[in-house]
């Protein structure tokens, strides 16, 4: 009696186990296909580095403004400069009782030139200008953050409406707006860049 | 009834369910025994986890807890904008697996399965704004814009030949650049306007008989680093206060600094339900658990109450009308308990008697000093704990007599929170946020399992985050009950007592790939290091800008001038009666060339303050990249684990798996690389 008691527990369980396993599969196979539908569309990491040339502080472009920084010290600060007198002179005299008349006139043109260069030497030891490349690591990682954050809550809400969609019709529509919220705000930190990708590849492969 | 199988993930489920029978039914007798130790009809528990970087135990040293205190701590979540950080928790007491947590940007973050995953919901429309990016692109010169007169006093060495384009007398006064010396021609024509532009260190000194007298006055270098490195926090809403209220209109309220939103399908949308004119803020949102749909809101221009789920409210005339109120909680039935800074009111305000002030009792000047209440946590045995901001103040009647607890403990601390929630065999237990004390001694949180006679430390040294708020909430079906405390932009939560021996229930395949990555994955002292050398900020950097700075004053700026002036003089005389003609035509060409080096060894006087700045401030940038690093490689580590631990169903995998995927890209742009290259890399430097 126990035996068969312990036959049928152990038989319901494998009838469990067993559509619990198809209900995993199945939950694998629409987590698979949602992966599939988004192959179309740029990795964070293309989003990332599209962010950071889009506002120009791309490790690339620090590399750059670190050289320009350097290389600034060696150039020198001209000034130029031109400069024209113009004087003229008219002059008359009279004496008496003798008489003498004088009558002068000087003209005096001068045209000046000056040119101007100064090497700041102390920029080589210490340039400010390259600490100002400093400030845009901040920067960077600002728009770093917010690019990733970004586009990892407009994937989990895709894989959210891909896997386990909202019943309530309002509540579908909130989802695809915040979807649309997030993909707009990764428009705005690509420059548009995404959905141009999106489009690019979405047209190569149709 | 949970069995470990562990071992069983490479089988099939039919295989393995198979043997799962019959073990069962040849361990029967034990699993009756185990069936007594442990809570029923609960699967494996939503958020067990194998042991993770920031999972922590009590401390050897720390006061004895008691003995059935097993708990430990277990990151749960961080926030998706790493360094962002979260101002409020709270758990649903109708389904302790539904976690809300606010941030300081006005948004709040769900977790629905006890917090293996996460969504964040905005409560606002404007959030990009509000979000703050904070673009202060430096060092860019802004065109068009007003040129300040710089005026400069001058002292000319005795041997100095004035030399220039103009020849002019050099003076003036700057009143801007106090520090700044050199000369500058007061009344010529300009011969290239604005030279300079902004970003240049105050400490340079531009070039003299080039610079005009019109300077542009930009921000310094080291004014821009503060720019870039101060907090912009100040621009956003933050969430102050999430609530609960179950059998309400809405049944979750959040209150940020200036609005009260509500939802009303269960966190998905929000209507904003109140923001009070002008610029008062909010403090916090209670609603009472036996009388639904009457909240009460705690604002800087006192208390508002609403008898239809927030819809509407009604100013508070009883008590203190118009006084800020800095706590309010509901007692039981429709008592109300409301702190107007250090004085505590009780009562039911519709009632004949009001409210009444039962705190301080200034006849019993041992509950002194009475500082502003910041938070008030009424108990179902009618206790109220009073968080002030000079200790603890605890009365065991109702109100009506106080005592202060573990005053040497409490004393002279700000208390930001007391939560009253459930011990591990389910008695009550007391727990205190402590606020940071003087020399940066960090916060924490002290506990009491018996009613405040004896205090133990309950979440002590486990992050360097700052503590928020903490939360409580009963274990799921009747389990051991588990605490939440958010910190900087963490949360933490407890462990359970054996949670490690959940099933496996992930995808096999998945926890492979993250067991490998975790092979991978190389030190987070290399990742930091490497990091700081990408970004300009490694120590030798550092140092070599140090260096260069207090060796400045020894290098000479060199000023070359070449000067050519051509002179056409034409004299006619002319002289009567004798008569006497002159007619003289000159040519004068002059030229020269000036060498000059100036050595500003006055800077050798003001370099040790400009290091003691630059240093500070690379320093602040610097841990601000070791700290985003650090995060990101933390919680590529937690996810990692969580999902080789495989008790993750393949929904919180994949999120999970996603979340890896973005921390990969950060952690590449800062690596410079993968993260499988960065291992090698350091792999080969320590050899």
């Amino acid at each position: 009696m126990r035996t068969r008691g312990c036959m049928v527990a152990a038989l319901a369980l494998v009838l469990g186990v067993a559509t619990a396993g198809g209900a995993a599969a199945q939950g694998r196979r629409e987590i698979q296909a949602a992966q599939a539908r988004w192959r179309q569309e740029p990795t964070v990491s293309d989003c990332v580095q599209a962010a950071l040339r889009f506002f120009r502080v791309s490790p690339d472009a620090f590399d750059s403004y670190r050289a320009s920084a350097r290389a600034r010290a060696l150039l020198p600060q001209l000034a130029a400069g031109y400069r024209l007198d113009d004087d003229r002179l008219a002059f008359g005299r009279t004496e008496e009782p003798t008489p003498l008349f004088i009558d002068a006139e000087q003209n005096r043109r001068t045209h000046a030139v000056s040119v101007g260069g100064i090497w700041d030497l102390r920029d080589l030891v210490f340039n400010p200008a390259e600490v100002q490349v400093y400030g845009l690591v901040g920067v960077q990682r600002d728009i770093m953050l917010e690019v990733t954050r970004t586009y990892f809550l407009r994937r989990q809400l895709l894989l959210r409406l891909a896997t386990r969609p909202p019943e309530d019709p309002i509540a579908y529509a909130a989802l695809e707006l915040a979807i649309a919220e997030y993909t707009a705000i990764l428009d705005v930190l690509t420059g548009g860049w995404f959905t141009e990708q999106v489009a690019a590849r979405a047209g190569r492969r149709g | 009834m949970r069995l470990a199988a562990d071992h069983g993930a490479r089988r099939s489920p039919l295989l393995r369910t198979a043997a799962l029978a019959c073990c069962l039914c040849a361990g029967a007798a034990h699993a009756r025994a185990q069936d007594a130790q442990e809570p029923e009809g609960e699967g494996p528990a939503p958020w067990p986890a194998p042991a993770e970087p920031g999972e922590v135990s009590p401390a050897p040293g720390s006061a004895a807890p008691p003995p059935y205190a097993s708990w430990r701590w277990r990151r749960v979540f961080s926030h998706p904008r790493i360094g962002g950080r979260l101002t409020a928790i709270a758990v649903d007491p109708t389904d302790p697996a539904r976690i809300v947590v606010g941030s300081e940007e006005g948004t709040v973050f769900q977790s629905f399965d006890g917090g293996a995953t996460w969504d964040e919901r905005p409560l606002y429309p404007f959030v990009t704004t509000d979000r703050s990016l904070g673009l202060q692109v430096p060092g860019l010169p802004r065109l068009g814009g007003f040129i300040a007169p710089s005026l400069q006093v001058l002292v000319f060495p005795p041997f100095r030949r004035q030399v220039g384009i103009l020849g002019m007398p050099y003076a003036g006064y700057d009143p801007t650049m106090p520090r700044r010396f050199g000369p500058l021609p007061l009344n010529a024509e300009p011969v290239a306007e604005g030279i300079t532009a902004q970003g240049e260190a105050p400490t340079s000194t531009f070039p003299e008989f080039m610079q005009t007298y019109f300077v542009r006055t930009g921000a310094g270098a080291p004014d821009l680093l503060a720019s870039v490195t101060r907090s912009r926090r100040g621009e956003t809403q933050p969430v102050r206060a999430i609530q609960f209220c179950p059998g309400n209109d809405f049944p979750l309220l959040v209150a940020t600094k200036r609005n009260l939103y509500g939802s009303a399908d269960g966190g998905l949308t929000y209507i904003r339900l109140y923001a009070i004119p002008g610029r008062v803020d909010l403090h916090w949102v209670a609603c009472a658990e036996d009388a639904p749909n009457r909240v009460a809101l705690a604002t800087s221009f006192g208390l508002y109450r609403s008898r239809d789920g927030g819809l509407t409210f009604d100013l508070e005339t009883s008590g203190w009308p118009g006084a800020a109120v800095t706590a309010v909680a509901y007692g039981q039935g429709e008592s109300l308990f409301v702190a107007n800074g250090s004085l505590l009111f009780r009562g039911d305000p519709d009632s004949a008697q009001g409210q009444v002030m039962v705190y301080p009792d200034y006849e019993n000047n041992d509950t002194a000093p009475w500082r502003t209440i910041r938070w008030i946590e009424v108990t179902e045995s009618n206790q109220i704990w009073l968080a002030t901001d000079d200790g603890v103040r605890g009365s065991l009647d109702g109100g009506d007599g106080w005592t202060v607890p573990a005053r040497l403990l409490f004393s002279r601390r700000p208390i930001p929170q007391v939560v009253v929630g459930n011990n591990e065999v389910g008695g009550e237990r007391v727990a205190v946020m402590v606020g940071p004390g003087p020399a940066g001694v960090q916060g924490a949180v002290y506990a009491s399992d018996d009613g405040g006679e004896s205090w133990f430390p309950f979440f002590q040294g486990i992050t360097r985050r700052s503590l928020q708020r903490m939360a409580a909430a009963r274990g799921p079906s009747g389990g051991t009950p588990r605490w939440y405390v958010a910190a900087g932009h963490e949360v933490w939560a407890t462990l359970e007592p054996g949670a490690e021996r959940g099933g496996f229930v992930g995808d096999p395949a998945v926890a492979g790939w993250a067991r490998a990555e975790l092979q991978r994955q190389p030190p987070l002292q290399v990742v930091t290091e490497i990091a700081l050398e990408r970004t300009g900020l490694g120590a030798r950097e550092v140092q070599s800008f140090t260096d260069g700075l207090s060796s400045r004053a020894w290098i000479p700026r060199i000023d070359l001038v070449f000067d050519l002036s051509s002179t056409d003089e034409l004299l006619a005389w002319a002289e009567q009666p004798t008569p006497r003609f002159a007619d003289e035509q000159s040519r004068t060409v002059v030229w020269q060339l000036f060498v000059q080096g100036t050595w500003y060894f006055r800077d050798l006087a003001l370099v040790n303050e400009e290091i003691d700045s630059f240093q500070n401030r690379v320093h602040e940038l610097r841990r601000q990249v070791i700290f985003a690093v650090e995060d990101a490689w933390r919680e590529r580590t937690q996810h990692l684990r969580r999902i080789a631990g495989g008790r993750l169903d393949d929904y919180q995998a994949e999120v999970l798996r996603m979340r890896i995927e973005t921390i990969d890209a950060l952690l590449e742009t800062w690596l410079g690389g993968p993260m499988s290259e960065v291992a090698r890399r350091g792999t080969r430097r320590d050899e």
